[in-house]
């Protein structure tokens, strides 16, 4: 008889709200160091998508991803876009898109978390990137903070211009300035 | 002789609250959200809270507690709900009694196995007078981190109805549970 692995699995579960750039899971200790409460703010240039990596320690179903609107919300033209891309294992930045929300215009409720359905999508044990992308850049805003360009390289934020809605495969740069990171996640529950 | 495999995880911490890495310490922290400071609890009286935490091996529960302000009036409970809302243990209303203490309440000792995610259950039925440590987040924060409420509670209800706390809800009280017997100051 052999013993595998899983059976003397004792990490931590998945927490059921998964924030990229907050979790222990993403970059929350380096996000730390910043000190810089998340504030409203708009998307600094339209259709730029920003990537956040985070890995899972177990198998889970993705139900839903999420975004916070700013003080100013949406007028029922422009799109938000949330995306889960797998992580490549050859070293590269180009990603493989596994499931997304698609265009979906930004509510208009100022301050307050958007959830959007997905296709229920199984991730494994593995590393991942959230993206999220504004369609516009004027006016409407997000919950987001602003790490400078060296901190958000060290946190793994990746960008790409042109990037709405979010392509397949998507080949991503490092940030090099100060780099707008929404808060934005996975919920692993169907509801509330 | 049975065959003992070592722990591969971190331990679990002693007193487990929202600001643990069990729970969401470390979002709350990578947000750099405030010191929790004595003020109203603010949010609607009766509203009960849900925070979930998890556990990676099993641990025994023998206490809960939370931390009372600058003032105290109307009645406290908190406890422990499987991920699907189902009570596992909790204090049952108690009198919210001496200022500026980590208030205490023996549980009957009980068993969460793990890993597996739970939730930590509050609720307070004064929100004029009493006052706890706690912390003010961004609108919609709370929402995002996991947090679901229950209006009208008086106190933990045997099965929680989750609810979204929606943007308004922007508190968070110090609260949690022990894995120890904690000694009354």
């Amino acid at each position: 008889m052999s013993l595998a692995v899983t059976d003397l699995d004792d990490q931590l579960p998945n927490p059921l709200h998964l924030i990229p750039a907050y979790a222990s899971e993403g970059s929350g200790y380096e996000q730390a160091m910043h000190g810089v409460a998340p504030s409203s703010g708009t998307w600094p240039t339209s259709a730029r998508a920003v990537f956040i990596p985070f890995y899972l320690p177990d198998d889970e179903t993705a139900k839903r991803l999420f975004y916070i609107t700013g003080t100013s919300a949406g007028n029922g033209a422009k799109t938000v876009d949330l995306g889960i891309y797998l992580a490549p294992t050859d070293g590269t930045l180009v990603l493989k898109l596994l499931v997304s929300t698609g265009s979906t215009i930004i509510s208009a409720t100022a301050s307050a978390t958007h959830f959007i359905d997905i296709t229920d999508t199984f991730l494994a044990r593995g590393e991942y990137y959230l993206a999220m992308v504004y369609s516009s850049s004027v006016t409407i805003t997000c919950l987001r903070h602003q790490p400078t360009g060296s901190l958000g390289r060290m946190e793994g934020i990746a960008t790409m211009n042109t990037a709405s809605p979010l392509p397949d495969p998507a080949t991503v740069v490092l940030a090099a300035t100060t780099v707008t990171v929404p808060v934005c996640g996975i919920s692993f529950r169907a509801s509330p | 002789m049975p065959l003992a495999l070592p722990r591969s995880s971190r331990p679990p911490g002693l007193l487990i609250t929202p600001w643990s890495l069990e729970s969401i310490g470390v979002p709350i922290q990578a947000a750099a959200q405030a010191v929790p400071a004595s003020a109203l609890n603010a949010n609607a009286a009766q509203l009960a809270l849900y925070v979930p935490f998890r556990l990676a091996e099993t641990v025994t529960c023998y206490k809960v507690f939370w931390n009372n302000g600058t003032a105290v009036a109307g009645n406290v409970d908190v406890g422990v709900y499987t991920e699907a809302g189902l009570k596992l243990l909790s204090a049952g209303a108690t009198a919210q009694t001496t200022v500026s203490v980590l208030q205490e309440v023996d549980t009957t000792n009980t068993v969460l196995p793990g890993p597996a995610r739970y939730y930590m259950g509050f609720v307070a039925t004064d929100a004029t007078t009493a006052t706890f440590l706690r912390i003010s987040m961004p609108l919609g924060f709370g929402q995002s981190l996991g947090i679901c409420s229950q209006a009208s509670q008086t106190a933990l209800p045997a099965s929680a109805t989750f609810a979204d706390p929606g943007g308004a809800f922007v508190y968070l009280p110090v609260f949690g549970i022990a894995l120890r017997t904690l000694a009354a100051v």
